[in-house]
């Protein structure tokens, strides 16, 4: 897969549409100004084993950037005593904050430079992206995402983790928009019926059901009871997707342990919030696939494979 | 057993009806709805302390054949009304949880 395709997929699957240069860029730690000299420069990526200097004006606007190859031609020729204004590169490649993580591959890969500065709208600098931020903030991205499977190998590198016919479209289709938890589960009660209706087998009906209902009552719970819950059907197996606009989950680990929650206690005394709906839709699923983290949404897909006996009925 | 039957049985006040003819295979006590959800076998009599609407839910969804709501607690009309819809009879016990479970397992209910 070429970096163009793979920068495709991410958009397709959103995967990591909220990684931004803000969130991505290091903090700007280091900068100079176009009057300090030459040398300070060259002291300064000794010292702290850098390869560039971004040089800010008194108001921090970015102004410029020095390199190693720019430090040994002034070297050469001399110039270490002169202002840095006489040997920094002015025409910079930078990075705005709120630019893609697509935006930025794309601008790794014209450029071919090891760094770009991040600006604010004012032209500020306030971060650095190296090749290493990219991989830090895509590798923490992995931690929201949880996969869990019964039969299948899933390989998340091969961004199959989440079925794309749902993009398209769904045999069963239901806008949860629920006030407060009095009738929440109904987008599951209809689902079920829609199972039955499809004559899947009984084992199929009944985990979806409580699968279904669990994440329904999670997007009540957590997430302002505003999402949307679509099926698919096909060869007996059941596909369901239940998704919301947020607040995520910040730690999925956490949540998919037993018992843990973050339910207010007026919801724990109604019997929810034990802490049970993300382990039991693991128990209950075939394959589960779980994308969320702080201030994301979140999207919970689960497989139900025909010939699966339930535990314990 | 029956619904009916298991009424018979036990020191109760019906609140709803609905079909009290359905067979009661097996009981589950909890007033956590996920474990419910995830552990009562279909055809259970469900014994809990809890009485919002969401627990007709979790009922239908599971296929709890009867309700038993304990420590005379009573749930709202909004609530046995719906029981009604889905066809679930709701029985109230002045009894604890406790108590009643004993009894479901003395008439042979696993």
């Amino acid at each position: 897969m070429s970096l163009a395709q793979s920068v495709e997929a991410l958009r397709y699957l959103g995967l990591f549409s909220s990684l931004d240069a803000a969130s991505i860029m290091s903090p700007a730690a280091y900068a100079l100004h176009p009057e300090d000299r030459v040398a300070a420069a060259r002291t300064l990526m000794r010292e702290k084993s850098i390869s560039g200097v971004p040089i800010v004006d008194t108001d921090g606007r970015l102004v410029g950037i020095i390199s190693v190859s720019k430090i040994i031609e002034a070297l050469a020729d001399g110039r270490l005593a002169e202002p840095l204004a006489s040997a920094m590169t002015r025409d910079v490649v930078t990075l705005h904050t709120h630019d893609s993580l697509e935006t930025i591959l794309s601008t790794f890969q014209r450029f071919k430079f090891g760094r770009f500065p991040v600006i604010d709208d004012a032209g500020k600098l306030v971060g650095m992206i190296t090749d290493i931020d990219v991989l830090s903030a895509i590798v923490q991205s992995f931690y929201s995402v949880y996969v869990h499977d019964q039969q299948r190998m899933t390989v998340i590198g091969n961004f199959s983790a989440l079925t794309q016919e749902f993009e398209n479209s769904a045999d069963f289709s239901y806008d949860i928009s629920c006030q407060g938890l009095d009738h929440a589960g109904e987008g599951s009660a209809r689902l079920k019926a829609f199972l039955q209706s499809k004559n899947l087998d009984e084992s199929v009906v009944r985990r979806a059901s409580v699968c279904t209902y669990e994440a329904e009552i999670n997007v009540c719970i957590h997430a302002g009871g505003k999402g949307s819950l679509r099926a698919i059907v096909h060869d007996g197996e059941a596909i369901v997707r239940v998704e919301d606009e947020g607040p995520g989950i910040e730690n999925i680990d956490l949540a998919m342990k037993e018992g843990w929650s973050t339910a207010t206690d007026a919801i724990r005394e109604k019997g929810f919030g034990a802490g049970m709906g993300l382990p039991n839709i693991r128990r209950f699923s075939d394959h589960l696939v779980i994308i969320s983290g702080k201030g994301k949404p979140t999207k919970v897909e689960m497989i139900f494979l025909a010939n699966r006996k339930l535990e314990g009925t | 057993m029956t619904v009916e039957e298991l009424i018979g049985a036990l020191d109760v006040h019906v609140a709803v009806e609905a079909d009290l003819t359905k067979p009661v295979t097996a009981g589950y006590t909890c007033d956590l709805l996920s474990e419910v959800i995830a552990k009562a076998a279909p055809g259970s009599a469900w014994v809990t302390i809890q009485t919002h609407l969401n627990v007709i839910a979790v009922a239908a969804m599971v296929g709890i054949s009867v309700v038993i709501v304990c420590e005379g607690r009573t749930c709202d009309p909004e609530v046995t009304q719906q029981a009604l819809k889905e066809q679930i009879p709701v029985l109230y016990s002045k009894d604890s949880a406790f108590a009643v479970s004993g009894k479901l397992y003395a008439l042979g209910l696993r």
